[in-house]
């Protein structure tokens, strides 16, 4: 086998399963890489751009929130709040999003709804940032 | 006569609501087991993870992996149950199992759902919070404000550990209580054949654990209330049918001494008549 089995999952869905030659993603230390035979590691995950070459070559792009990483005899394990490949990133709401975050943040909020606020605001201008990379 | 005519009327009206709710019940499972099967796999596979983890940490005196210095000898249960009744034995085994765990005098409760709220003040519980209305539409999000207060609660040192009690669901026809500790994560010894691979932290184990726990602890609390809820309106739909079986043999009872008690009318007034007629 060419690769190491690798699961993305969040609390509502099984994002991705499957054999990949690589993965890498936004830590809270920087970008890292993982490739067949990495050795066992953990580390938490930021909200970032995820890129995934899956065993036929196949590259996928994909935007994660806050989670983290688990290495563990060569399998990779990612858990995350939310996760979104490209192709299902909407655009439109992205932005309206952003718009509407925005304004909750400038109109004063506090407390839970202002770091509702934020957190949405960084996954949506994420969203954006990672659509825009796939051209 | 009379009497058991209007007793067939009033269990036919509670047959009505039954069925009503074993059907709103139905309904809200199917709804339900499509959010639990999604959750599942997110939920076990974090708690066998962090499992893991917390097995090959060799650091000593770890937030979060190891008992706090300053023990408050209490420890928190999340208990979560449902906002509504007449889900057979749904809350009474859930509430079992939590009451035949703990020590009162050494517990702090955060019940979620009214029916759990209202067990633990009648019970004299002490409470730390509590929360009504939110299973149904839980979400991610949510449950990451809840988790992040209780862990604030456990970093000043208010409890030494946290459980979360939730009814697992097994079938339809099948849900079980379930106590499972979240925090701290020393579990005990790893399972045999477990990894004691070295493993390499990014930063380092403190602050890895102290990012990646309210993840994982989120994670579980959102799991245990989703799954909690598909298994009330397993439990809910069940007992609503047993309930409208059990009616309609009460009807059937009722209506064949009805007939019964009709019969014996009409023959005692036939007799009447001909005991009459004979006697003129």
């Amino acid at each position: 086998m060419a690769g190491f089995d690798l699961r993305i999952l969040t609390p509502t869905k099984v994002a991705f399963a499957g054999v990949a030659k690589s993965v890498s993603f936004m830590t809270t230390e920087g970008e890292a890489c993982i490739l067949r035979g990495h050795e066992d590691y953990v580390a938490p995950l930021a909200v970032g751009a995820v890129r995934i070459e899956t065993e036929d070559g196949e590259r996928r792009l994909g935007c994660s929130s806050y989670g983290f990483v688990n290495v563990l005899r060569g399998n990779v394990s990612i858990f995350l709040i939310t996760f979104e490949f490209v192709e299902e990133i909407d655009i439109a709401r992205a932005t309206e999003g952003i718009e509407k975050m925005s304004a909750i943040i400038a109109g004063g909020a506090t407390g839970d709804e202002l770091m509702d606020a934020k957190a949405r605001h960084e996954r949506c201008k994420m969203r954006l940032k990672v659509a825009k990379l796939s051209g | 006569m009379s009497d058991i005519k209007r007793r067939i009327k009033s269990i036919e009206s509670t047959i009505k609501i039954t069925s009503a709710m074993k059907l709103v019940s139905a309904a809200k499972l199917r709804k339900a087991k499509i959010k639990f099967d999604s959750v599942k796999p997110f939920f076990a596979e974090i708690y066998e993870n962090m499992v893991d983890l917390a097995s090959r940490v060799d650091v000593q005196q770890l937030r979060y992996v190891h008992e706090h210095k300053k023990a408050s000898n209490k420890a928190l249960y999340i208990v979560v149950g449902g906002d509504r009744g007449l889900a057979g034995g749904f809350h009474l085994n859930l509430f079992k199992k939590v009451v035949g765990t703990v020590d009162k005098k050494k517990v702090v409760t955060f019940p979620i759902g009214k029916i759990a709220i209202s067990f633990f003040r009648k019970n004299g519980f002490e409470i730390l919070s509590e929360l009504s209305g939110i299973s149904e539409e839980i979400t991610p999000e949510k449950v990451y404000h809840i988790t992040a207060r209780v862990l604030r609660n456990y970093d000043y040192g208010a409890f030494d550990e946290i459980y979360l009690a939730y009814t697992g669901f097994m079938s339809t026809l099948s849900q079980e209580p379930m106590i499972k500790k979240i925090l701290p994560l020393d579990f005990g010894s790893p399972k045999q054949g477990g990894s004691k691979r070295s493993l390499n932290y990014d930063p380092a184990p403190g602050a890895v654990f102290a990012a990646i726990v309210p993840q994982y602890f989120a994670g579980m609390l959102y799991g245990g209330i989703v799954e909690s809820f598909a298994a009330e309106q397993a439990a809910r739909s069940n007992a609503m049918e047993s309930a409208t079986g059990n009616a309609e043999e009460i009807i059937t009872d009722l209506t064949l001494k009805y007939n019964r008690a009709r019969q014996f009318a009409v023959t005692t007034e036939i007799i009447e008549i001909v005991s009459g007629g004979a006697a003129g």
